[in-house]
């Protein structure tokens, strides 16, 4: 670092001047911002996504059908929204957040980044795919309910990066309180989802409904 | 047969085994536990980031932690929670250091303090409240993050002890409305108001929570003993030390009724709508301590600080590359500081009291961008570009009152009334170069029109070496700009300072973390330089003299008359250890933690090389909580320990020097919900200092003289209990 004092500058008082041209100057930069994202709003996550990606790796082998479900290797589908940076960034970092980890559930792995179109679709993808975890960025907060009817009685882990997600019916959501960690689980959706948790795990989550 | 039942009782047994060690694996969720434990914090690299990736030395407390361990001020949440961080207790607004160093009088100007990463330092001095008056409801906190080393990277000047961003809490975590009522018995009394909900407009979703807080305290009434500062130079007589008293030369030899109190009105509200956030706060701090040189006991002297800050930030995520944020915000001060003096020396105009007024008025606006860009789209190599521009402007009036009368007794200093533009732009670069190593560099320029542009870098390195390890190695700077009232300042009793420097300090910080299970332990060193650094200096009789003929001040000369002018005249070394280990057990049914830091701080000036005066070279905290669950109540301990600590006046001016004994701070917290009464709930608070003595010299005697040879240090409230009621609708 350097620094050296200067000369005493010649100190004019413009406060409200200046004031004005300021606050001018913020009033137009935030409206342009904000009519800009009016109609591509989306959340971003509070949980990071290697965080995220360390946990799902492990909650996935504690749930009793993730073997039998994922056959010998565990497909994981990232959905994005089309359309919306946020949701398809978050994608791709949890692409990139699971692909770190070693192994997810104690399987093997697999991520795919996948477009969504409508939740019967996704349904169909699901099973042509045979996915294990089936992941929500930023942007479905309007999706959510036929999400979770359409996925009602497949077999498959749903996981949400959004904490609203859960008590509209998906399975696992992160959330951040007190700058750490949570989880969340719709125990019902998980039981017509054939996810089943031990009381253990179950113990440390913040259960709906 | 009996060799088969033999093989099938073994097989039996051995599935059994099998099984029941499935169910152990299956059930060894301390994996599970650790993830969830570990902070994830935001400020240190404007990211968020898991606390062991982050650069420095984190620690985040939790609302939960704030109400379980009886937590009622950001100084005691940093004295009882946090690692590397210490404070004294000087009766008044408190001193803050960190890892060895603590400089006493700064204002907490050395650590940047944020409130949702709005900047909560004054624009007028830059300083920082960290007990009742810094104007943040309890309750409303979310978390708080404290990250110890040089900030200044990404946030600017202030931030050479680290920083502090208190983040309130988000509306789903602080629902419906809520009364607070808690007293610290029987001196002071807390009540708060709060509420919290999210709606929907124009079709995105949108939440505000609001919390209001009144603080009155008066007391404790503290028995100072006498000090007798004989003959005043300037009358010939004994010292008079309180308005119409004798002249007897004796301050202090009674109980202080009038002149310790604090009263503390403050209001946050958060409103947000899509990625768009409203953040409002204001304060009003009035407070008093009968501790300084002037007049003893007087009820009109005293601080009185006013804020209000307004902020308005806008994210856009311009596309899988490219985020962009936009932050304006406007922070308005004013403070008001009246000292009273009857002594002659201080107050040269026969047998009249005087009241020094001084006032200060300061506003800034400003303007932040910031660009992040995560090149592979994978949060590997991510970029973030800033640019800060604000106005400030600055006033400032004093005055010498006859305090009984209002005339004014000499003519006022000009005092200030001036603007300047500060621009800053800063980068940093992270790069994940395997997923076991990680790397990032940035560095920030500061431009003030008083000095040449102010480059601060940093340069980070983390490895994970094991499974649940990690390796962090960085070099950071960071740098203090002086105030105006610093350095274009001048009031009755100070001269203009001449030539002032920003402060800088840079260092090198190494530590190692492992995470086992639901346990983190944490071992780190240091090594600091801080350069001018900025004291208020009393000028000796000739350099007095030498101002009243240069027209630098209108007081009349007086042998003594203690006048002062701020300089660069100390650096510093400092080196040290710090570890720590926290954890829970039993699913978090039974919690604890433990700090320990130990430093060596050396003060070198034109005179010498001396230890840092009231700062701890030895301190840390412990705690541990029981969670009964059900409707019993959560117990928790904490203590705080400081090891024997230098007297702010122990560099000669007594002898032998003045110490503070050790310092140990015992703290029981019984918290939970009252049964059968939904919504309300409880917290009782116990605490314990062992000594009854701090690290300040209190009264006119300042220096040992034949009347008065030795020092009369700052009292300690010793035994305080607090209970505290709230209630949620």
């Amino acid at each position: 670092m350097c620094s050296r004092r200067r000369e005493p500058a010649r100190f004019t008082s413009t406060g409200p001047v200046r004031v004005t041209g300021w606050l001018t100057l913020a009033v137009a930069l935030f409206a342009l911002l904000f009519s800009l994202t009016r109609d591509a709003h989306a959340q971003g996550m509070a949980v990071p996504p290697g965080t995220q990606a360390e946990l799902l790796a492990r909650l996935a082998g504690f749930d009793r059908n993730f073997a039998a479900r994922a056959g010998g290797k565990a497909v994981i589908l990232l959905v994005a929204m089309p359309g919306n940076s946020e949701s398809m960034r978050a994608a791709l970092e949890m692409k990139a957040a699971l692909g770190r980890q070693e192994r997810v559930g104690d399987l093997p792995h697999e991520e795919q980044i996948v477009t969504h179109s409508s939740a019967e679709a996704l349904v169909e993808t699901v099973r042509a795919k045979r996915a294990a975890i089936v992941y929500f960025g930023p942007g479905f907060e309007k999706q959510i309910p036929a999400l979770s009817s359409a996925f009602s009685s497949v077999n498959v882990l749903t996981v949400g990066a959004n904490p609203a997600y859960v008590p509209g019916g998906i399975v696992l959501g992160f959330d951040l309180v007190s700058g750490r960690p949570k989880l969340l689980v719709h125990v019902l959706q998980a039981r017509k989802q054939h996810v089943s948790f031990p009381a253990s795990v179950l113990n440390l989550m913040k259960v709906y409904p | 047969m009996k060799q088969l039942k033999a093989a099938a009782c073994l097989a039996i047994g051995c599935a059994f085994t099998l099984a029941g060690e499935r169910v152990a694996l299956a059930d060894d969720i301390s994996d599970v536990e650790g993830l969830l434990n570990e902070a994830i914090v935001s400020s240190a690299s404007k990211q968020s980031e898991a606390a062991s990736a982050a650069p420095g030395l984190s620690t985040s407390v939790t609302a939960e932690d704030l109400r379980k361990y009886g937590i009622r001020t950001l100084a005691e949440a940093i004295d009882f929670l946090v690692m590397g961080v210490s404070t004294s207790d000087n009766l008044g607004a408190g001193e803050v250091g960190a890892r060895g160093v603590l400089l006493p009088g700064d204002r907490g100007s050395h650590f940047l303090v944020l409130l949702d990463g709005y900047v909560v330092n004054d624009p007028f001095r830059g300083g920082a409240t960290f007990g009742v008056g810094a104007g943040i409801p309890l309750e409303l906190i979310d978390h708080i993050e404290v990250i110890v080393g040089p900030g200044s990277v990404l946030y600017g000047s202030n931030a050479m002890f680290g920083l502090v961003n208190v983040v309130t809490k988000r509306a789903k975590d602080y629902e419906g409305a809520r009364v607070i009522v808690e007293s610290a018995l029987p001196i002071g009394i807390r009540a708060a108001a709060g509420a919290g909900t999210t709606f929907t407009l124009f079709g995105l979703p949108g939440e505000i929570v609001t919390q209001l807080e009144y603080y009155k305290q008066d007391g404790p009434h503290f028995f100072f003993e006498e000090e007798n500062t004989g003959v005043d130079q300037f009358t010939g007589q004994p010292g008079r030390h309180c308005r119409n008293c004798e002249q007897n030369g004796i301050w202090g030899g009674a109980v202080a009724d009038d002149s310790l109190y604090a009263e503390a009105p403050s209001g946050v509200m958060r409103v947000a709508l899509g990625d768009t956030e409203l953040h409002v706060q204001a304060s009003y701090y009035r407070h008093a301590t009968p501790t300084g040189v002037g007049d003893f006991d007087d009820p009109d002297a005293g601080d009185t600080e006013k804020r209000v800050s307004v902020g308005l930030n806008h994210r856009l995520a311009v596309s899988t590359l490219l985020d962009v944020s936009a932050r304006g915000y406007l922070s308005y001060y004013e403070s008001e500081t009246a000292f009273v003096a009857s002594r002659g020396e201080l107050c040269p105009f026969g047998l009249v009291t005087c009241n020094y007024v001084d006032e200060g008025k300061a506003h800034w606006i400003g303007l932040e961008l910031q660009s992040t860009w995560d090149w592979f789209r994978d949060d590997s190599f991510v970029t973030i570009v800033g640019v800060d521009a604000r106005q400030r402007h600055v006033e400032t009036a004093s005055d010498t009152l006859n305090i009984e009368t209002g005339e004014t007794l000499y003519p006022p200093s000009s005092g200030l009334d001036q603007s300047d533009v500060l621009i800053a732009g800063y980068a940093q670069q992270t790069w994940a170069v395997t997923r076991e190593l990680q790397l990032g560099a940035g560095a920030r320029i500061d431009s003030d029109p008083r000095f040449d542009p102010v480059v601060t870098p940093r340069v980070v390195g983390s490895v994970l070496p094991w499974e649940g390890g990690t390796l962090k190695a960085s070099y950071s700077t960071a740098f203090r700009a002086p105030s105006q009232d610093e350095t274009d300042n001048a009031t009755a009793r100070r001269i203009q300072a001449k030539n002032l420097e920003p402060e800088e300090v840079r260092s090198f910080d190494a530590s190692i973390e492992h995470r086992f299970g639901a346990h983190r332990m944490l071992i780190g060193g240091f090594y600091s330089e801080w350069q001018n650094l900025v004291e208020l200096a009393q000028l000796t009789d000739t350099e007095a003299i030498e101002a009243i003929r240069n027209g630098e001040t209108a007081v009349p000369f007086t042998p003594g008359m203690q006048l002062t002018q701020y300089r660069n005249t100390t650096d510093v070394t400092n080196y040290g250890m710090n570890t720590g280990v926290e954890g829970s057990f039993r699913g978090g049914t039974i919690q604890y933690g433990f700090t320990l830091t130990g430093a060596i701080a050396e003060k070198r000036t034109s005179s010498g090389t001396s230890h840092l005066p009231a700062a701890p070279q030895i301190f840390g905290n412990a705690r541990t909580a029981y969670v009964f669950g059900d409707n019993l109540p959560t117990v928790a301990f904490a203590t705080h320990f400081m090891g024997p600590r230098p007297a702010d006046l122990s560099n000669g001016q007594f002898s032998p020097d003045p110490y503070a004994p050790s310092q140990v701070q015992l703290r029981l917290t019984l918290s939970g919900d009252v049964p059968a009464v939904k919504g309300l709930s409880y917290r009782a608070i116990a605490n314990y200092a062992v000594a009854d003595r701090g690290p300040y010299v209190v009264g006119p005697v300042t220096r040992a003289i034949p009347t008065q040879p030795t020092a009369q240090l700052i009292p300690v409230d010793r035994f305080r209990t607090t209970v505290g009621l709230q209630y949620v609708f």
